[in-house]
């Protein structure tokens, strides 16, 4: 039988009810096995005192770019958007992944345990999406079928002089993609050899398997998700949401998810026009799923973190920009029976820091991953990886 | 008959001192741990050499872009197309490249000659003998091995064009699309047309050849191994830069990797890794290792220092040896003729004044089919 490794609060985050001061977390074969206010620790179990820091589960982006594209490294390792044909739902985030990429490394070393890595935004449907641990643990693949609107596809097709170039455009090969897609099923009903490379991967929608997980910043896009996505009966997740607050009355109610973010990015387009630091306080007001994200390479992993804390100071509350960085991530994912939260039976990703992550000064100490000890901060220098 | 006796003798297993090795008919009759001297042969005393199975480079453009021509003489890449399985590199292989004397004098008696990187799916490679002969006589095997690519070559090529893959996950999808048809094709049971793209594929999913993947960065690699576990072809792995970092997953899962073009300084950032350390590291695992020039990315004529190198930063000298002989005639299929001294095999020897190691060493003689070239 494995040994048991026993960290020994601490302020516990669970995420499971209100925080636990003092307590143990104890894991065995990877797998949390209790979390406890009290206990007889056996004398062979590991320990790591924690008792003046902070544990919480591991943290989530549900919307990353890692490994796609490299770090420091040019076309050759940018590998995110097969901008040659605006529907691609054919391709697979997980072939261009480098999982050695120092992107990984320095997700590790800030805290965040589980990204969610898709193709980009240039193509109306980009492709699949995979969700992994940042130890390259695979969780779901695919995890959803990458869609675009707004001005990516259309800016990347206009140079091209090709459809789309205009919004009207962007809806009207998803609109089309999709039919094509129904009309491909009912065809498989009737002859067993029809097959469909392309579409194949588009069935899942229909059948449930995953969803669609739409890039929209204006609210105008995010409705013209909403709309096309009801007319056919389809789940879907809202990418970045930028202009969310306008209509989040509406995402409450038709129980849409929102992967929030990046926030903390300047301007740098039209749609990002009414981006503003107050739209998570917004979104828990109204009752808004959502979670905080980097889409990095545009923001470094520990981004999340200051995304979170400029939240806050903006009047999220801080019992809610928590869970924006771990649970609701895991319900988005539909991986919570697995991560986002320390519960007996679930993978043991755990961050240990000297202070609350909402406190821009902390720092972390160890992150455990399924388990294993991945990272240890030493010095200052483990920072630059 | 023909009789080498005395020297060091490398079998492409293991050395014999003092042995002899009986030719006739171009091939080789009898191996003896000691020396007889028959009547009625050509007796060649090599007392003092070292006496190697000839050279087999598992990886090479010879005779497809000739040295000293044009760029735009070159016929290793047909990049017009990411799926080109129906092309064959012995259709471009020309016997008059002045590499290929060079290479016969430095040892190198067979080779495998292969399309491009360009490509996803490039075609089929052959395996070639050296020797003066028309070239439908020099081909020892047509269909060795089907190229196939990954990473930045693929993708800049095609991304240049405008054309899909540009990128990484698109190059997959390629491949994936391709052999899902040939799958779907192999499946039919009465075929309404034959469709010779699709056949060559089949010949791959059907282990007839094995799959010769160009990779070199750790996502390729990984990328090769789950197309394999969806597919279940054979697989052999071209370059593999970052290989040592995931040779725990490459175990048992491929026949071999070659390994080079080692000598120069990486040309982009998949190859980062490329290091004469690695086929050491990648034995440690038990991963067969094979050295390739990748001629003329490397040339050729110099096989024996890749692995000199090879041995120099800790790769054991019988493995080293292997390298260049009986591991490539392993991985093209064609061990019963070449890359072996043993009966039965093709009297194909390379003899060295000292160790072949050593960098002033000289090939002194050269055997193709028993008959002496050099």
């Amino acid at each position: 039988m494995e040994k048991l490794l026993i960290i020994k609060g601490g302020k516990i985050f669970t995420m499971e009810g209100a925080p636990l001061e003092g307590g143990y977390v104890v894991i065995k074969n990877g797998k949390i096995e209790d979390v406890t206010p009290r206990m007889e620790v056996p004398k062979d179990a590991k320990v790591i005192d924690a008792a003046d820091s902070f544990i919480y589960p591991g943290f989530i982006d549900i919307h990353t770019h890692t490994g796609l594209w490299e770090e420091g490294v040019n076309i050759e390792g940018s590998d995110g958007n097969e901008a040659t044909d605006p529907v691609t739902p054919h391709v697979r985030a997980i072939d261009g992944i480098n999982f050695h990429d120092d992107g990984f490394k320095e997700a590790i070393s800030s805290g965040v345990t589980t990204v969610n890595i898709m193709p980009g935004s240039a193509n109306v449907i980009g492709g699949q999406g995979v969700a992994t641990k940042t130890t390259g643990e695979i969780l779901l693949n695919p995890s959803g079928i990458k869609m675009a609107l707004g001005e990516n596809p259309k800016r990347v097709y206009s140079s091209q002089k090709k459809l789309p170039s205009t919004r009207l455009g962007n809806a009207a090969i998803l609109r089309k993609t999709l039919i094509d897609t129904l009309n491909y099923i009912e065809k498989k009903k009737k002859d067993k050899k029809a097959f469909d490379f392309k579409l194949e991967p588009l069935v899942g929608l229909f059948e449930g398997k995953y969803p669609a997980r739409i890039h929209s910043h204006r609210e105008d896009d995010i409705l013209t998700a909403l709309r096309i996505m009801k007319e056919f009966g389809i789940k879907f997740v809202i990418e970045h949401s930028t202009e969310g607050h306008f209509i989040a009355e509406i995402l409450a109610k038709e129980q849409v998810p929102c992967a929030l973010g990046p926030t903390i990015t300047t301007r740098i387009k039209q749609e990002l026009k009414f981006r503003t630091p107050e739209t998570a306080r917004i979104y828990e007001e109204k009752g808004v799923l959502f979670a905080f994200t980097t889409d990095f390479p545009v923001l470094p992993h520990y981004g999340l973190f200051y995304s979170a804390q400029i939240a806050v100071r903006h009047g999220l509350s801080e019992e809610m920009a928590l869970k924006a960085l771990t649970i609701n991530g895991a319900k988005i994912l539909g991986l919570d029976h697995r991560i986002g939260s320390l519960k007996k039976g679930k993978d043991a990703d755990i961050v240990i820091t000297n202070k609350e992550v909402l406190d821009p000064r902390f720092l972390v100490k160890m992150t455990i991953i399924s388990g294993e000890i991945v990272y240890e901060h030493k010095s200052r220098e483990d920072l630059y990886i | 008959m023909i009789v080498l006796i005395g020297g060091k003798i490398f079998t492409g297993e293991e050395f014999i001192e003092n042995g002899a090795i009986f030719i006739e008919n171009g091939k080789i009759v009898k191996v003896l741990r000691r020396k007889r001297i028959p009547k009625n042969a050509e007796i060649i005393d090599l007392k003092g050499k070292y006496i190697l199975p000839g050279l087999i480079d598992p990886h090479t453009h010879i005779g497809m872009r000739d040295e000293g021509a044009p760029r735009d003489y070159s016929d290793v890449n047909e990049a017009t197309d990411p799926a080109t399985p129906h092309l064959y590199a012995i259709d471009a292989y020309n016997p008059q490249d002045p590499a290929v004397g060079k290479a016969l004098k430095s040892g190198v008696t067979t080779f495998f000659i292969t399309p491009g990187s360009a490509n996803p799916i490039g075609g089929i490679g052959s395996v070639i003998k050296l020797k003066n002969a028309p070239i439908s006589e020099i081909i020892v095997k047509k269909e060795a091995g089907l190229k196939m690519a990954l990473g930045e070559n693929p993708k800049l090529t095609y991304r240049e064009k405008k054309t899909f893959p540009s990128t990484r996950m698109a190059t997959a999808a390629v491949i994936r699309e391709w052999f899902t048809k040939a799958k779907r094709y192999g499946e039919e049971k009465r075929k309404k047309e034959r469709d010779l793209k699709l056949e060559n594929i089949l010949k791959a999913l059907r282990k007839e050849i094995p799959c010769r993947i160009h990779c070199h960065s750790v996502q390729d690699i990984e990328t090769a191994l789950r197309l394999q576990e969806e597919f279940g072809f054979e697989m052999i792995l071209e370059h593999a830069s970052d290989a040592p970092l995931v040779a725990e997953k490459l175990k048992g899962k491929v026949k071999g990797i070659v390994v080079g073009p080692l000598f120069g300084v990486s040309s982009k950032p998949e190859s980062r890794n490329l290091s004469f350390e690695n086929p050491a590291r990648l034995s440690t695992y038990g991963i067969p290792v094979a050295i390739t020039s990748d001629h003329p990315f490397n040339a050729l004529y110099h096989l024996n220092l890749y692995a000199a190198m090879s041995f120099k930063e800790g790769l054991d000298e019988i493995t080293a040896l292997k390298a260049i002989t009986s591991t490539p005639a392993e991985f093209l299929g064609v061990a019963d003729r070449v890359g072996y001294i043993r009966k039965g095999n093709d009297a194909d020897i390379v003899v060295f004044n000292s160790h072949p190691f050593d960098v002033m060493s000289r090939v002194e003689m050269v055997f193709v089919d028993g008959v002496r070239v050099v």
